[in-house]
């Protein structure tokens, strides 16, 4: 039986009928071709699916479409400003954190949240808010160089 | 003269990166044609059963459902996927697999049926309704039970499950042993590893039959083996079919290989004639790409000196139920690479090949390289305890000295050069070696038990065989723009960038301007992909002679907007020079078009032998008292890989081949049970190392450049991930030198760690 | 992997959700954060008719003050505990405890009634609930109930719950003055579950001796339970090492102890006592 949802991704308001067994990931990938969403394992261990739900990052393949009805979702296609990136993007290029870039949608977004709460995190305290996220290219160590030249780029633009 | 700053060894920012981290990158799965079907497979629920029948009727009448594929319909129609024939394979007839069981089945996960449906969901329900009648077989699990000449066989027919031998050695071992003070023997064991590429298996393909062109986009590490393959088996014309590696999330050798999901995916997309995809769940990823599984025997005869007179290695390695593709590889790769830097004069090295009923092995990030380092490096440092030496002065002494360079190993590798003494002086700074040694004698009672390890590695880039061919094409437009199509398929290397530096400092072009284009069989017509270290040093090799021949060309086109002779054109940083005169690398490149009409430079590349890249590192551990916990408090490593074209690409290749390798020392092992059930079959009970334990790292490098090829490289892909696992090993087993355990196998998980504690000297 | 095809339903008030249950007759699962249960649902082990999801139902997540101590929706995520100003001044230990489940997605998803009712045997909420002397409040047939944690978890992802019942609340009494906690675990390198974890809580007198000692344990057995026999023993002894020592000696007694992939049961054994001996020292320490 399908049910009526209706969600914000990436600002634009999208209705469809879905099948309640539709994960979020396959909403995003396959009905609205946002594929930058990436699946990468079945136990929500790997985070490469993570998307932002009302600001809080969410494994989008432990997730129902369903459950997501009237909620606001950014994905990593909704992240940069046009040409410009978002600064953790840009900071990612810059400090080579990234290798294969098949865990490296899930792994922005969950820094998205890290950062927003905590504009300053220790290298433990990024370390430990990536956790969630699994990367086997790069050995964690310049995603976290990363996401701390991140913060700084985005504590300068604030001040 | 000072000519221009050259690009090499420059840490520029990569240019594959920018869709990638704008989610635009495009993997198989990302990938939808029009009319698209999508496949689930249908996998052996036991490690050895008769397949009584396979009843496929109710999945069939499923709405939604095109097609199902099983043995049956295989069967006669496509044949098994032919092994490499390697040396060692002899003349035992080799285990083929199918590409969809037929009447038996060897391994959990193998293939039995294929579902394709109209969507993804459809395509797995329609799995549940496939009804198939096992009669469960006993399996053979233990490679050492197997090879025994009285085990039952796992193949019909066969006369015995040791299907390959491989064997190397000179020198007299025997009078070694003689002559031996003290005779150090050990037994191993280094598990199969999950190689975990964030990105599973994928496989689309397209047919197109008014062309009759079968169109294959695969997540693979080398796309031509997989045409050839392709080509034999649905069988077609090898000018008909097409196949693609785009964006691929990683490989690390599991994707170097012709799955039989890649086989029935087009010859579904033939047969029904719609496209037809396949995206892996990590479970199946888990449980069918697998590498390692080693057992051995090790004795070594050593002079009271330290110094090692000869050695016996008796390895047995599990190939798993059938050869695929690469399986055979990694055995002739251990027996040789068990030499290490070290001079030993007299070895004698075999490694038989054993069929199990588990999935076939093949290479893993440094395939027989780690496995080979396991056990001699863990051996030196047996050998060290045993006559009371400090394992790096025990190293020191067996090294190959830096002046003994082409050195040939008693296993038959000739390394091409290195300083290995220079490396390991510098890896023991960095880790603070004699400050942790103190530290030891003054830790209070009580408190965490500190060790500290190192291991010190030779690994060969390039691959042997064809592996070592390359090929190249560089094109060249009017405006400047120049293209380097390469036989290299990466999937994370950088390649796209240090190749645009290469062709920087040969041609002077801006590397903004170069495009690297990979990973497409229509482009180049042979290509050994991305595999064994070998991008740069033959791929990027092949590209040189190419772009060398564009120099060549742009030169002379210089000297004539000039007016010199081509020799004196210099050609750098967007322009070509002469003197005091210079034009812009766009008014050569337009200036050499008119005159031609086309610029395309073409190269094959035979790397004539294997450079030779070295490898110290060093990890210091502590030991929980309490619980065996490992933490990993600080780690160091000194590579030596020849020329570096980006330190920034290097980098990221070091720390994460560490990590790799630190996975394989502290928490990664795929575990069966008797039955060959896999116990480790998801990433739940799988672990793989997270940014929460992983340290810092610590490196630096030499550049010892290689004289086997133009670029003086050495690869550096597997080079860590060789090092890494035995480093920390040592460290764990210095840190319980007080026990009376002298070996641990890995993983070293708390509760075997806290098994050796409780054998207190 | 992709789970079976199920009816989807959800109510938005706990009435609502009853009504529900009764009449699905055994074929319905409650979704709460799904962080154990989709996984579950993906690889078809759980294979439900109908989901009945909470996440619309009214006041079922706050942390709220309750007679000087806490009451948790059962709704509320890990994540909201975990960064509740008033968790950290009434409850410190449970601030310490939920941020070191799972990751932060998981946290920011899973929910305390989820996990309470999942009962997994190696998650480390329950520990801290039978400790704390927790209780589970729930809704259905009849007036309801109000369970103590140490009744509520009774074998692996077995409770106490009817299959027509819904937690709705969790009630954290604050513990007496001078009281300190720690959770102690060792994690899985895999699922990051603990393969032993121990919360103890130790109240110290005006002397300084131990009037009310509290353990509770994941991991080692079938189901969290309370280590009453190390309770009992430290309890009215002043904490010097070998109080504690003993104490923690005791602290597996009970225990069926779990034999599996992850650890033998004579390693939890020993996990348990070393462990009990690090939370009760950690403790006294906090206790102060």
């Amino acid at each position: 039986m399908a049910h009526a949802v209706r969600l914000t991704v990436n600002g634009t308001t999208h209705a469809h009928e879905v099948e309640p067994r539709l994960l979020l990931v396959h909403f995003l990938r396959d009905v609205l071709g946002l594929t930058g969403t990436h699946v990468g394992c079945d136990t929500s261990q790997c985070g490469a699916c993570t998307v932002l739900v009302d600001g809080a990052a969410v494994k989008s393949c432990t997730s129902f479409a369903v459950q997501a009805d009237g909620a606001d979702i950014r994905t990593i296609e909704g992240l940069a400003t046009g040409e410009a990136l978002h600064p953790i993007q840009q900071a990612f290029w810059e400090k080579h954190g990234l290798q294969c870039g098949f865990c490296t949608p899930g792994m922005v977004m969950t820094l998205v949240q890290v950062l927003e709460r905590n504009p300053d995190p220790t290298e433990a305290e990024v370390r430990s808010g990536i956790a969630g996220n699994l990367c086997r290219c790069t050995g964690y160590e310049n995603i976290v160089e990363a996401a701390r030249h991140a913060a700084a780029a985005m504590r300068a633009a604030r001040a | 003269m000072a000519g221009p700053t050259p690009f090499r060894g420059r840490p520029l920012r990569r240019f594959e990166d920018e869709r990638l981290l704008r989610g635009e990158g495009s993997f198989v799965d990302d990938m939808r044609l029009p009319g698209m079907l999508h496949a689930a497979v249908l996998r052996s629920p036991h490690a050895h059963a008769l397949v009584r029948s396979v009843d496929a009727s109710r999945a069939r009448a499923m709405p939604g459902v095109a097609a199902v594929l099983t043995g049956e319909d295989t069967a006669g129609v496509l044949p098994n996927i032919a092994a490499v024939r390697r040396e060692g394979m002899g003349e035992t007839p080799i285990p083929e697999h199918p590409v969809l069981a037929h009447e038996r089945v060897c391994y959990v996960g193998q293939p039995v049926a294929i579902a394709v449906a109209e969507d993804r969901y459809a395509a797995r329900d329609a799995l549940d309704l496939i009804d198939v009648d096992y009669e469960p077989l006993e399996p053979v699990m233990d490679p050492r039970a197997a090879a025994r000449p009285d085990a039952p066989v796992l193949h019909p027919g066969s006369s015995s499950n040791v299907v390959m031998r491989t064997a190397a050695g000179a020198g007299d071992v025997d009078a070694a042993f003689a002559a031996a003070d003290h005779v150090v023997r050990a037994s191993f064991e280094v598990p199969r590893l999950a190689a975990v590429p964030m990105e599973c298996r994928a496989t689309l393909a397209e047919y197109d039959a008014g062309s009759d062109s079968l169109t294959v986009w695969t997540s693979t590490q080398v796309p031509h083996r997989v045409k050839t393959y392709l080509a034999s088996l649905l069988p077609k014309a090898p000018g008909h079919i097409r196949v693609i590696a785009p964006d691929v999330g990683g490989g690390f050798g599991r994707k170097i290989e012709v799955w039989p999901e890649e086989v029935a995916v087009a010859y579904l997309a033939q047969q029904l004639g719609r496209p037809v995809k396949w995206a892996e769940d990590r479970s199946e990823n888990i449980v069918t790409g697998q590498g390692r599984g080693y057992t051995a025997d090790v004795e070594a005869a050593v002079a009271s000196d330290g110094r090692v007179l000869g050695m016996r290695f008796r390895m047995l390695a599990d190939m798993g139920a059938y050869f695929l593709t690469s399986t055979g590889g990694p055995p002739g790769n251990a027996v040789q690479r068990v030499a290490g830097p070290y001079a030993i004069p007299a070895m004698d090295v075999e490694c038989l090949g054993v069929v199990t009923n588990r999935v076939p092995t093949g290479p893993y990030r440094g395939a027989g390289g780690p496995e080979a380092a396991v056990l001699i490096e863990r051996t030196m440092d047996m050998i060290a305890a045993e006559i009371g030496m400090d394992p790096v002065e025990l190293r020191r002494r067996n090294f190959i000295p830096a002046d003994a360079f082409p050195y040939t190993t008693a296993t038959g590798l000739t390394y091409d050069s290195g300083d290995f003494a220079r490396a390991l002086d510098r890896v023991l700074e960095l880790a603070g070696y004699a400050e942790v040694r103190k530290q030891q004698r003054t830790a209070r009672a009580g408190g965490p038990l500190i060790g500290i390890g190192v291991a010190t590695i030779v690994k060969a880039s390039g691959g042997k065989a064809n592996v070592r061919n390359g090929e190249a094409r560089v094109e060249i437009d009017a405006a400047g723009h120049v293209v380097i199509y390469t036989d290299v398929s990466p999937h994370g290397q950088g390649i796209e960038t240090s190749f645009a530096q290469i062709a920087a400092d040969l041609i002077g072009v801006p590397p903004a301007q170069v495009s690297v284009r990979h990973g497409d069989t229509d482009m180049l017509a042979t290509g050994g992909g991305t595999t064994s270290s070998r991008g740069l040093a033959v791929g990027g090799s092949a590209a040189y002679l190419a772009l060398e021949q564009a120099r060549e060309r742009l030169a002379r086109a210089a000297a004539g907007l000039l007016g010199c002779a081509p020799a004196d054109v210099s050609l750098a940083d967007g322009s070509a020079t002469s003197g005091s005169s210079s034009v812009s690398f766009g008014d050569v490149t337009a200036a050499a078009h008119r005159e031609d009409g086309a610029l395309v430079f073409s190269a094959s590349y035979t790397l004539p032998a294997n450079p030779f890249a070295f490898a110290a590192h060093a990890a210091v551990v502590e030991v929980d008292r309490d619980t065996g916990d490992v933490a990993l408090v600080r780690f160091a490593a000194v590579h030596d890989i020849g020329r570096v074209i980006n330190p920034m690409i290097v980098r990221g290749q070091v720390h994460g081949g560490i990590t790799q390798g630190i996975g394989q020392a502290l928490s990664e092992a795929m575990v069966y049970d008797a039955a060959g059930q896999p116990l480790t079959g998801s990433l739940m009970t799988y672990g793989i190392p997270t940014a929460q334990t992983m340290p810092r790292f610590l490196l630096d490098q030499l550049e010892s450049p290689s004289p086997t090829n133009p670029l003086g490289i050495k690869g550096i892909g597997e080079l860590p991930t060789v090092a890494a696992p035995v480093a920390v090993a040592n460290a764990v087993m210095d840190a319980l030198r007080g026990t009376t355990t002298r070996h641990i196998d890995m993983p070293l998980l708390p509760e075997k760690v806290w098994r050796a504690l409780g054998e207190m000297a | 992997m992709i789970p079976a095809a199920f009816d989807y339903v959800a109510p938005s008030t706990v009435r609502e959700a009853l009504a529900v249950l009764r009449s699905s007759a055994g074929d319905a699962r409650l979704l709460a954060g799904g962080q154990s249960l989709i996984p579950m649902m993906r690889m078809r082990l759980v294979n439900p008719g109908l989901v009945v999801d909470l996440s619309r139902v009214a006041d079922l997540a706050y942390v709220r003050e309750h007679d000087g101590g806490i009451a948790i929706g059962a709704m509320t995520t890990y994540r909201t505990i975990e960064t509740s100003l008033l968790v950290r001044e009434r409850f410190p230990l449970l601030t310490e405890v939920a941020s070191q489940v799972a990751d932060l997605q998981v946290r920011n998803r899973g929910t305390i009634g989820g996990a309470l009712a999942h009962a997994d045997p190696s998650a480390d909420l329950p520990a801290l609930m039978v400790a704390a002397d927790a209780r589970i409040l729930t809704r259905g047939g009849g007036r309801g109930r109000s369970i103590p944690a140490t009744r509520f978890f009774v074998d692996a992802f077995t409770t106490a719950l009817r299959e027509t019942e819904i937690i709705t609340r969790i009630v954290v009494p604050a513990p007496p003055a001078r009281t300190g906690g720690s959770y102690q675990k060792l994690a899985n390198r895999a699922s990051h579950f603990a393969i032993v974890g121990v919360a103890a809580l130790v109240t110290l007198d005006a002397a300084g001796v131990c009037s009310r000692v509290r353990i509770g344990v994941t991991g080692a057995g079938p189901a969290a339970s309370r280590a009453q026999a190390a309770e009992s023993y430290l309890a009215g002894r002043a904490p010097t090492e070998a109080a504690l020592e003993a104490a923690a000696a005791r602290a597996g007694d009970g225990i069926d102890f779990t034999d599996d992939l992850h650890g033998s049961a004579a390693y939890r054994e020993h996990l348990t006592q070393r462990l009990a001996f690090r939370a009760l020292s950690a403790a006294v320490e906090r206790a102060g």
